[in-house]
């Protein structure tokens, strides 16, 4: 039996290749001045993905972008600066609106604590807000932006530490550039009772979509993920309890009906955590129209499905960072995933996709994106078009250790 | 700088470079060798020296570096024999309390690290401003001025355990006859220094087998920044070097020592968040391997994402510092992959008190891994066959002996002798089979582990085992009292003080931290995790040691969360402990 496992493991990306995914070449990205590049973060605006990443680590990170056309082709013979100030730029997120796309991050320029700091960037790249515009200042951290587009201006939502762990706070960021509120808003808490291993009473790192009428976002509260509706800036109204313990990293996508939910779950099996990390994903009905949406119960999949379709290959599957997009026909998801039999042979980080219905049934097998053992890949970026192109970007890790990390990229197309 | 300015800076400083050559090796020998090696390489640098500069730091610092050199290079050859105590010097006679006061405070300054050492005895022996001694030590201004505030606080503590509770160490140090550097010292230098001209200071010197020493001269002169790299050791060619023979057995403190604890890190799932310590930095719950080297930084693994990452005491920030995909890949820290880490282990790692190695049994790769922080390097240093098993410690001698040892999760059959890896470089490894939660005191060679029940202890050096109190369910009378009438259960995390009178042991269940008196046979709660519910666990002692930084409720009660895993402490009594899902805690001595 278990052979049987090893070999469909084997065999499973090359058999999945087959389902006929149209996925074009890797392009690997110009690096920036030799620094290793992490965490990308891609939109897409006016016939162009912009892809942004940290430029380096710890300390000497610094912020930069590329262009890529819808064709595939990397439009940018080297990647532009979008802040290069003092200390650390990192964890980008970007989003399209009003013409420009809006970069946001959090900085350690001030040498004390994290601040949210976000940049314009025009579809020509230029960056119109050079070394960026401060968002959310003040005491302790403002951290791990999360941005998107209404309609009118960007919301911006970020972790606000508040002397024992996070809230999320929000704020709002015109097209023209200025912050509109001063140091945000709070938007959500973490319960009053946390477990007791739990420590502290905390939200972790917040997903955002506008929809029509509104926003909904989801944040990890304690041990678990809850996704709300907002208007006018405002919460309306919790709409889901997300099942399952420890889940985080989460992501949406919307088709215009429904709201697709990934995120990170550790699998629980009656009651007791199995160990096994895998990417799950709820339909929340009628949410993407947050006008006419119900508020509570929506759940279209009573309990959270995995994405990840792949065997559990040592016992336990480690499936990681997912993100999920619209792309006009299905939801495309794509998470980063451990392959490999520790005890036989090494392990490493490989990029998978999946589509996903618009009724939140996954279709077909995982598809190989990227990654192998001796150049992982990595936390993936998603970005689309929303008429058949969906762009996959990805940490490529090298073959040696004397060649930077760098910015891979592949397009899906119908 | 003219012949006769250079004999001038020898006639003057030749005193200061003995007494700091002095304190760093211990020995009038030794500080007479270092003072010529560091003249030596003043003559080199001559022509580089700007006499309108602070020479006398500049001098400081070469003493300094030689006299380090020294240490070093004797350690290599000798180091299995037992350091030497430092030696008398010659000193005027004095009144018994003087001289019984200025004999403890030697034997405490011994005790110190030379980190700590050599920025008190500049700054308060030779008179040394803050800026001529971060000159002379090649440190930050900061890092000067906190090691000397320490320094000054640990001989304060070790004077108070001597009975001399009013000495004040730095008013001490200053009546404390200033040593001059021995007649034949100027005689020797003289006849050095005349073979040095001669044999000049180009390819003649070269041949001569100083290639190294020059290169550190290069180094001190500031001249060719790329000369640092080549003076290190070469990656993988040696392993790590052999610890200097004096480096000082750590000293426990006071069984009524207080401390304070303060988070460095928060726990939780799905975050990781560098930056600033304390609750606003998070790691992924899971943090394994906990070590602290002797400046306070402190390292540990994160078992969900395959990396280390640290805490560095001078800018209070925690980092990643390496690891990044899981992979198997050696080379710069930002670039390094590790294969990952058992999401249930413990020890994974060990950093050495000098906070220039790291040594971590990467099991997802079935690889030993050695990140050598000076290169900003990770290697492989060899396979590890028995990769289905944790490894549970891997402690370093004073001789520089590497000892690894690992569980099978059963206990071990006896204690007689090690099985030594033959892995290259690790030709002196050593390892033990079948052990859970252990603790090793490297001085005394005794190590200490429970397998699913009661702590025990072999001797190393006879293979006799002792079990240290009883197994069974823990309960609330149990908690404290001789270790006779104790019971545990599932005790999780163990460690040792650094002198080796404690042993700490997490409490399983009963989410504290106890601690084993060694010494008075007695156990107490140390540090209280609060109580589970439904469990029926102790409160705390009334008193107990730890005051906490917030005060709030919560700190009161420790908030260890469950499952202590295990900790770590420092030669100075600094250590750092977490909890499954919990915060990483720094615990520091009360000065």
């Amino acid at each position: 039996m278990r052979f049987c496992v090893l070999i469909s493991a084997l065999l499973l990306p090359a058999a999945s290749a087959w389902a006929g995914e149209n996925l074009t070449p890797e392009v690997l990205l110009p690096g920036y001045e030799a620094a290793d590049a992490y965490r990308p973060a891609a939109a897409f605006g006016k016939d162009v993905f912009l892809v942004v990443w940290q430029a380096g680590r710890n300390e000497t990170a610094d912020l930069v972008g590329a262009r890529v056309g819808k064709d595939g082709r990397a439009l940018d013979a080297k990647p532009f600066v979008i802040s290069k100030a003092k200390d650390c730029q990192a964890r980008p997120r970007v989003a399209f609106g009003g013409g420009n796309f809006l970069v946001v991050w959090h900085d350690l320029r001030n040498g004390k604590d994290y601040d949210v700091y976000a940049a314009r960037v025009s579809p020509d790249g230029k960056v119109l807000d050079p070394d960026g515009l401060l968002v959310a200042g003040g005491e302790y951290n403002q951290c791990e932006p999360a941005v998107c587009f209404d309609g009118a201006a960007f919301q911006v939502l970020w972790r606000n530490f508040y002397g024992k762990g996070y809230h999320i706070y929000g704020g709002r960021v015109s097209p023209d550039g200025r912050a509109l509120d001063d140091s945000g808003a709070l938007v959500a808490k973490p319960p009053s009772k946390v477990p007791f291993h739990m420590g502290t009473r905390t939200m972790g790192t917040p997903g955002l979509l506008a929809g029509k009428g509104g926003l909904i976002l989801a944040g990890a509260r304690a041990s678990s993920l809850h996704v709300w509706r907002m208007k006018d800036g405002k919460m309306t109204g919790e709409m889901v309890s997300v099942p399952g313990k420890w889940s985080a990293e989460p992501g949406f996508a919307s088709d215009g009906k429904n709201v697709l939910v990934v995120y990170s779950i550790y699998m629980n099996q009656g009651g007791r955590s199995t160990g096994e990390r895998n990417t799950g994903m709820v339909l929340l009905k009628g949410e993407g129209d947050l006008a006419a949406g119900t508020v509570k119960g929506a759940k279209v999949t009573p309990k959270p499905k995995c994405l990840s379709a792949t065997p559990i290959i040592d016992g336990r599957k480690q499936v990681r960072h997912p993100v999920v997009a619209w792309d006009g026909v299905s939801y495309v998801a794509a998470w980063d995933i451990v392959l490999g039999r520790r005890s036989k042979k090494p392990v490493h980080d490989a990029v998978l996709l999946r589509r996903v219905s618009a009724a939140g049934e996954p279709q077909g097998q995982d598809t190989p994106v990227a990654g192998d053992f001796a150049s992982p890949a990595y936390r993936p970026a998603i970005a689309t078009d929303g008429a058949g192109a969906t762009l996959i970007a990805y940490e490529r890790h090298p073959k040696t250790g004397d060649v930077p990390i760098k910015i891979a990229f592949r397009i899906l197309k119908k | 700088m003219s012949g006769q300015e250079l004999a001038e800076l020898f006639r003057e400083h030749v005193s200061l470079a003995y007494r700091v050559a002095f304190a760093t090796t211990g020995s009038s020998q030794d500080a007479e060798d270092a003072v010529q090696e560091a003249f030596l390489r003043v003559l080199r640098a001559r022509d580089r020296l700007d006499p309108t500069r602070n020479v006398r730091a500049y001098v400081a610092r070469a003493a300094t570096n030689a006299a380090r050199e020294l240490v070093r290079a004797r350690a290599r050859r000798s180091c299995h024999e037992s350091a030497a105590p430092p030696k008398e010097n010659a000193m005027p006679r004095e009144d018994a309390q003087a001289r019984e006061e200025r004999a403890a405070l030697r034997g405490a300054l011994a005790t110190l690290a030379p980190e700590y050492r050599l920025p008190f005895v500049l700054r308060h022996a030779e008179g040394f401003t803050v800026d001529e001694a971060a000159t002379a030590l090649s440190l930050p201004r900061s890092t000067v001025e906190k090691r000397s505030k320490k320094a000054r606080a640990l001989l304060r503590r070790a004077l108070g355990v001597a009975g001399f509770t009013s000495a004040a160490p730095a008013t001490l140090l200053g009546v404390l006859p200033r040593v001059e550097a021995p007649a034949a010292l100027a005689d020797k230098l003289g006849a050095a220094l005349s073979s040095a001209k001669a044999a000049g200071t180009g390819a003649a010197a070269l041949k001569g087998g100083i290639v190294m020493k020059l290169i550190a001269g290069i180094v001190l002169a500031g001249a060719v920044a790329g000369a640092v790299t080549m003076s290190l050791p070469k990656q993988n060619e040696n392993g790590p070097e052999p610890l200097p023979a004096e480096t000082p057995v750590g000293v426990d403190l006071p069984p009524d020592q207080k401390y304070t604890m303060g988070p460095i890190v928060n726990g939780g799932a799905g975050k990781h968040l560098d930056g600033p310590a304390g609750s606003q930095a998070e790691s992924t719950s899971l943090t394994k391997g906990h070590n602290i080297d002797d400046v306070g930084n402190i390292y540990w693994t994160e078992c969900q994402y395959a990396v280390i990452r640290h805490y560095l005491e001078e800018t209070k920030r925690v980092v990643t510092l390496t690891g990044s995909a899981q992979g198997i890949l050696d080379g710069p820290l930002s670039r390094a992959r590790f294969g990952g880490w058992s999401y249930n282990s413990t020890n994974l790692m060990a950093a050495t008190a000098d906070g220039k190695h790291v040594f971590v049994l990467d099991r997802g790769a079935g690889q030993w891994r050695h990140v050598d922080l000076e290169a900003g390097m990770v290697s492989t240093l060899g396979q590890w066959h028995h990769f289905k098993n944790g490894i549970f410690i891997i402690a370093r001698d004073r001789c520089g002996e590497v000892y690894a040892f690992v569980t099978s999760g059963q206990d071990p059959p006896d204690c007689k002798g090690y099985k030594k890896l033959k892995v290259a470089p690790f030709q002196g490894i050593k390892t033990y089979m079948g052990l859970d939660h252990c603790a090793l005191d490297v001085e005394k060679m005794r190590f200490y582990w429970h397998a699913r029940g009661a702590p025990k202890m072999c001797d190393l050096k006879t293979g006799k085992i002792t079990q240290l109190t009883s197994t069974g369910n823990l309960r609330a009378a149990d908690t404290s009292g001789p270790f006779a009438g104790m019971k545990w259960h599932c005790p999780t995390g163990m460690s040792i003080s650094p002198g080796g009178r404690y042993l700490y042991v997490g409490g399983g269940d009963s989410s504290s931290f106890y601690r084993m008196d060694l010494e008075k046979k007695y156990i107490h709660i140390f540090a209280y995790g609060g109580e589970i519910k439904g469990r029926g666990l102790p409160k705390p002692l009334e008193g107990g040691p730890f005051s906490f930084q917030d005060g709030t409720e919560r700190d009161k009660k420790c908030g260890l969360g469950r499952w202590p895993a295990a900790g770590a402490f420092n030669n100075l009594g600094y250590g750092a402990w977490a909890t499954a899902y919990g915060p990483l805690y720094k615990i520091a001595p009360v000065e």
